[in-house]
């Protein structure tokens, strides 16, 4: 059975001036897998994640959806198509409530974002809960995200994003900042998502008991290169990561 | 929940009875006065939805204000046309404008590149209208536009208050309908809304092109009502008049702008009559409300409504005291 | 078409071209490094030339009346830093309605203190009459405005690349949170950029008044005269500030010849245009 390609990117460059934040990166990932993408700090994990996303403009390469090219093509079109991303620093709509921030992605997602006909006051209500309950966080369905604690905050951006049924999630360290227990029921929910409904996965992390537990593939990035990507069982033996990431023991 | 809703209606009627009590009975220059508070009204709720909702700064929202007035103005004086046709078509015309305009502010993403834009733009009418000898240089338009049954300033403010009222109303739909919420959001978090998926600079001229709509409609009404288009109208000032009454009234609730409008335009009023230095009060009462009063007077999270809410518990209180001795 | 009927106005153009370069750079500055667009840069620049007036008429000497000029300003741009910093952080109309609510103090205040009459001060004997350029005869006065400016422009650009002064300004514009996070005493900065900023329009609207007198109510033509630049070069741009005014300057010279009445609609105009083609300034080299 034939595996779609989720993601693919083609040599992709970014350079800021004289630095070369990514090299020639040449990722790919298959529909419904999850994958994760390892490597030190300064490694160019983010900033290749923006470069898919075009949140920050890549320098040369080329980045494809589900075979669609969508190089350079508006950030805003690209999450239209289903790439969505979840943020390292948690891009909420702070003053409001976790069911208004839920409320205004599901509004995207059914296409109501100019919609000029009036709504009552509990319009999606219960859908904004159900997504929230998806996260564990219905109880908090009035709290204003301001006033959350740093992990519902992850948990929230997650509900958001969620909420657009995205064909691609990527997450940027969903674990980072976030307790060990709290961390795991998070990446819990996030292999739900995967085993259970399909979801394609892409994420950045540093814990290496959730990448070698939570992953199908592990991609290894060091200065700004794509070192390795390979099964977790693999990239344990592979002599280059071991030297540059793991140093030496897993 | 419920209870709430009643006290606001109710606050809101008995306003709007305050509103014609001063408007027919009080002599004609409350009239007057409070014929350009109800437009001033208007007027500042059509910015709220670009610097409230959207979040969007614009100093140059008396430029429809202004072109509202001279469109109508125009028509009448110069093309010979019927009120009734002028102003639909000054409102239809200004409207595109306003979306071809909006467009090319919105280019550069930037909020506050978009605010020295709506100056620059608004200046740039101001000046070309103060040279250009057809529409009356710095002096403006007049001529007589009103029909006959509008002399009575009483008859012309009442016609102000119903169309304001309509106007308002429809507003206020417009903050329950999910484009509103969408609009918050991009003035929240820009970047989590991109990452939704929403265009952003489509959204923001929706937004514009709406308040610009009510803008000429409220600059329609001023031209009746004075039977002239001024410049004064499209001056800058005028803009940052506007925006100051939003947020001295606080851009959070939907009546912020209205109460902004009526404190504005009754200090601009009656402070030039009393010293020559108004000037310097008014930009010391700016100042200091930006300090103390940074989100208006009707913010909720603000000293104002926590008075008010301290002094309706005390009432509350005392009412269920008195049940309790009975 | 005889070239020298263009040298003169060129020359004019560029002249008043800087003096709006000084505003603009000054504005820029404060944009870059606070965040914060001064509403109020026209009202400082009637300042200085309001000083620069006063105090040129009582030494007689108006080198002396600019030095004025330029130092009132710089310490009210120390005020007015000082009054902003408690909606620093906050939304950014809070600052510029404060700016805006100076401005229209000032406004009052010059209608009082100076009158509503326009008045000018003479230029210094040593600066008048012309000077002779190959075949051309150039007012002297403009000579020295675009030599004065060239020079405050120099020492600016000076300070801000070699000095410490100027690294840290550099630091504050590229990463804020960074540089407050690392310790360093913003405060004094984030002054010396206003005041430096504030100055920079007084020194300008000095250099200016023997030109175009002073006006009680010029303060928003000031403004107005700079948004064309600002926009054109970059909002926050400031190495595109010199170019784009001396664009804007030559531009508008160039146009009082063919258009009498209307050219000072030309900046604004050519504003529009590169908003369609080029959002964020003709002379950005920045990275998007």
């Amino acid at each position: 059975m034939e595996k779609k390609i989720a993601v693919k990117t083609e040599n992709l460059c970014k350079s800021f001036g004289a630095v070369q934040a990514v090299r020639d990166v040449s990722l790919t990932v298959e529909e419904g897998q999850m994958q994760a993408i390892i490597g030190p700090n300064g490694a160019g994990k983010t900033t290749c994640m923006d470069l898919i996303v075009n949140k920050t403009p890549l320098s040369s390469g080329k980045v494809f959806l589900f075979g669609e090219d969508i190089t350079g093509m508006k950030p805003y079109k690209i999450a239209k198509r289903g790439l969505n991303k979840c943020f390292q620093i948690s891009q909420l709509f702070p003053a409001l409530t976790c069911c208004q921030n839920v409320q205004i992605a599901l509004i995207q997602k059914l296409g109501k974002t100019f919609g000029l006909r009036p709504v009552p006051k509990d319009y999606l209500r219960d859908e904004c809960a159900a997504e929230l309950a998806r996260v564990g966080m219905e109880h908090l369905l009035d709290e204003t995200a301001a006033y959350l604690s740093y992990g519902d905050q992850r948990r929230l951006e997650i509900a958001i994003t969620l909420a657009l049924e995205p064909k691609v999630l990527l997450l940027d360290e969903p674990t980072a900042g976030v307790a060990r227990a709290e961390g795991y029921s998070i990446m819990d929910m996030v292999r739900r998502l995967n085993q259970e409904e399909g979801y394609t996965i892409l994420f950045i992390e540093h814990d290496m008991n959730i990448v070698f537990n939570y992953s199908d593939i592990i991609s290894v990035m060091d200065h700004g290169q794509l070192v390795a990507s390979d099964t977790p069982a693999r990239i344990k033996e592979n002599e280059f990561v071991k030297q540059a990431y793991l140093g030496g023991a897993a | 929940m419920k209870k709430l809703n009643l006290t606001a209606t109710v606050l809101t009627v008995a306003a709007v009875g305050l509103c014609l009590v001063l408007g027919v009975f009080c002599g004609i220059n409350t009239t007057l006065l409070m014929s350009r508070i109800v437009i001033m009204a208007l007027f500042a709720l059509s910015l709220n939805i670009q610097t409230g909702y959207a979040g969007l700064g614009n100093l140059g929202h008396a430029l429809y204000f202004g072109l509202g007035s001279y469109g109508v103005l125009i028509f009448v004086s110069k093309f010979g046309q019927p009120l009734y046709l002028a102003i639909p078509a000054t409102i239809l015309i200004l409207t595109l404008v306003s979306a071809a305009v909006g467009f090319l502010m919105l280019q550069s993403d930037d909020k506050m590149s978009f605010l020295f834009l709506s100056f620059g733009v608004c200046l740039l009418v101001y000046t070309a209208f103060a040279k250009w000898a057809w529409v009356g240089n710095k002096t403006g338009l007049t001529f007589n536009v009103r029909p006959q049954a509008l002399n009575d300033p009483r008859n012309c403010f009442m016609l102000i208050l119903l169309v304001t009222a309509v106007c308002a109303a429809l507003m206020y739909l417009l903050t329950k309908t999910p484009f509103t919420a969408a609009l918050k959001g991009s003035r929240e978090n820009e970047t989590r809304m991109v990452f939704l998926g929403v265009n952003i600079k489509r959204l923001r001229l929706v937004a514009y092109v709406i308040s610009s709509f009510f803008g000429v409609i409220a600059g329609v009404l001023y031209a009746i009502m004075n039977n002239g288009a001024y410049i004064t109208s499209i001056d800058t000032s005028m803009a940052l008049e506007a925006m100051m009454m939003c947020l001295i009234g606080g851009g959070a609730t939907f009546l912020g702008p209205v109460l902004g409008a009526v404190i504005v335009t009754l200090v601009r009023n009656f402070l030039p009559t009393v010293t020559n230095l108004d000037s310097v009060i008014f930009g010391v009462m700016v100042i200091l409300c930006c300090y103390f009063l940074p989100d208006g007077i009707t913010a909720p999270n603000g000293r104002p409504a926590a008075l008010v809410r301290r002094v309706a518990g005390r009432l509350r209180k005392s009412g269920s005291d008195s049940e309790k001795v009975r | 078409m005889n070239l020298s009927t263009y040298v003169v106005p060129l020359i004019t153009g560029v002249a008043s071209g800087l003096i709006l370069y000084l505003s603009a750079a000054g504005m820029n500055l404060m944009i870059s490094g606070l965040g914060v667009i001064n509403f109020g840069q026209g009202a400082f620049f009637v300042l200085g030339a309001g000083v620069c007036l006063i105090v040129g008429k009582a030494t007689g000497s108006l080198l002396q009346g600019m030095a004025a000029g330029t130092l009132v300003t710089f310490f009210l741009g120390g005020l007015l830093e000082l009054s902003l910093r408690p909606v620093v952080g906050k939304k950014m109309e809070l600052t510029l309605m404060i700016t805006m609510g100076i401005a229209y103090i000032l406004d009052d205040i010059f209608e009082i203190v100076w009158g509503s009459s326009v008045q000018t001060l003479a230029i210094p004997v040593w600066l008048r009459g012309l000077v002779t350029v190959g075949s051309f005869q150039i007012p002297k006065y403009y000579l020295f405005i675009i030599g004065a400016a060239l020079l405050i422009g120099l020492a600016f650009w000076i300070v801000f690349e070699k000095t410490r002064l100027g690294m840290r300004f550099r630091a504050i514009i590229s990463n804020r949170d960074m540089v407050e996070a690392l310790g360093v005493n913003v405060h004094l900065s984030y002054m010396m950029m206003f005041m430096i900023g504030i100055a920079l329009s007084g020194f300008a609207g000095a250099l200016n008044l023997p030109i175009s007198g002073f006006t009680a109510t010029g303060a928003m033509g000031a403004f107005g005269a700079i948004v064309p630049i600002l926009v054109i070069g970059g909002l926050g741009n400031i190495q595109g500030t010199l170019p784009s005014a001396v664009f804007i300057g030559v531009l508008s010279a160039v146009a009082a010849l063919f258009l009498p009445k209307l050219y000072n609609l030309v900046p604004t105009v050519v504003m529009v245009l590169v908003i369609m083609i080029k959002p964020q300034g003709l002379f950005t080299r920045k990275e998007r």
